[in-house]
């Protein structure tokens, strides 16, 4: 996908570190710009995403990626 | 920009909504100034440094007395001035912190200068001997009156200090006052650190019956004319 301002990748985290390192990526774009997020295991799959949008974030898309995952959050405006 | 270790010493503090990575940051670069290191004191100081406020300076020339004094400084520093002993402590809980002493101590505000003079010398009622005044841009007091707390950010007109000690019942001072009236300092500080829009002047009383505005002072002058 283009238009991605920044990857992070958090298979090395565990909770809530995984979900630290998101917020600090989505701190780090503008409003609007587009974060990826390489994750791996049940966890972070399961409330990375949750965690953005009970952040206003919006959950653009979430596909595997081989053994892992990749998350493209759009950060909100003002968060 | 946070380092890999803040991070990992902040984390829960960066999960919060209203702090965050730049929130953090903000606390950590954050120059702020205490004086009055009773209980109240060094609660709102521990609270602070643990938070990450990065430059704290501390004014109290007293001595530590031989009970030490909650929650920081133990009975091995009594005799030791109370902000030297406190600065030597409060690096061992937080590394960021670097506490300094400030000789000069608060600088008091336009018409308030009851603040280094009650500290210094005498307070006008023994209830309201301990009491921490905490400089950031504008002045926060807080004390523990007998068993209720009394906090709030200073306007420009001085509080009058025989209201604040009426504000509570005439007993000594109850360490769970000072505890209270301590954190809530430290709370309302890092919230201004965190959003200086919400900073308003007033003083409150706490209790366990809740928070309610410290009445208005009958004994200040007449307005002019």
């Amino acid at each position: 996908m283009s238009g991605i301002a920044r990857t992070i990748d958090i298979r090395p985290h565990v909770c809530p570190m995984t979900w630290v390192r998101v917020k600090l990526g989505l701190e780090a774009i503008a409003p609007g710009e587009l974060l990826e997020v390489i994750l791996h295991g049940d966890e972070p799959l399961r409330n990375v995403p949750r965690s953005a949008a009970a952040d206003g974030h919006e959950v653009v898309s979430l596909e595997p990626a081989g053994d892992d995952h990749r998350l493209v959050l759009r950060r909100a405006d003002g968060s | 920009m946070l380092e890999e270790l803040q991070i990992e010493r902040y984390a829960r503090h960066i999960l919060l909504r209203e702090v965050g990575g730049i929130g953090q940051e903000r606390i950590l670069a954050a120059r702020l100034t205490l004086e009055g290191l009773g209980e109240t004191g060094v609660w709102a100081a521990t609270y602070l440094a643990l938070a990450g406020i990065g430059h704290l300076r501390l004014f109290d020339p007293r001595e530590v007395p031989a009970s030490g004094l909650l929650p920081m400084i133990p009975t091995s520093e009594a005799g030791r001035r109370r902000d030297e002993a406190l600065a030597s402590i409060l690096p061992s809980h937080n590394p960021d912190v670097a506490p300094s002493i400030d000789e000069s101590g608060i600088e008091a505000a336009e018409g308030a200068s009851f603040v280094r003079a009650s500290m210094v010398g005498r307070a006008p009622c023994e209830r309201t001997g301990d009491a921490v005044w905490i400089r950031l841009d504008g002045t926060f007091f807080a004390a523990a009156v007998g068993e209720v707390a009394v906090v709030g950010w200073l306007g420009a007109e001085a509080p009058c200090l025989d209201c604040i000690a009426a504000a509570g019942p005439p007993i000594p001072y109850a360490s769970a006052a000072a505890a209270l009236a301590g954190s809530l300092a430290a709370s309302a500080i890092l919230a201004s650190i965190l959003d200086p829009r919400i900073v308003r002047p007033g003083l409150v009383i706490h209790s366990s019956q809740g928070a309610i505005p410290l009445p208005p002072c009958p004994h200040a002058a007449p307005p002019p004319g």
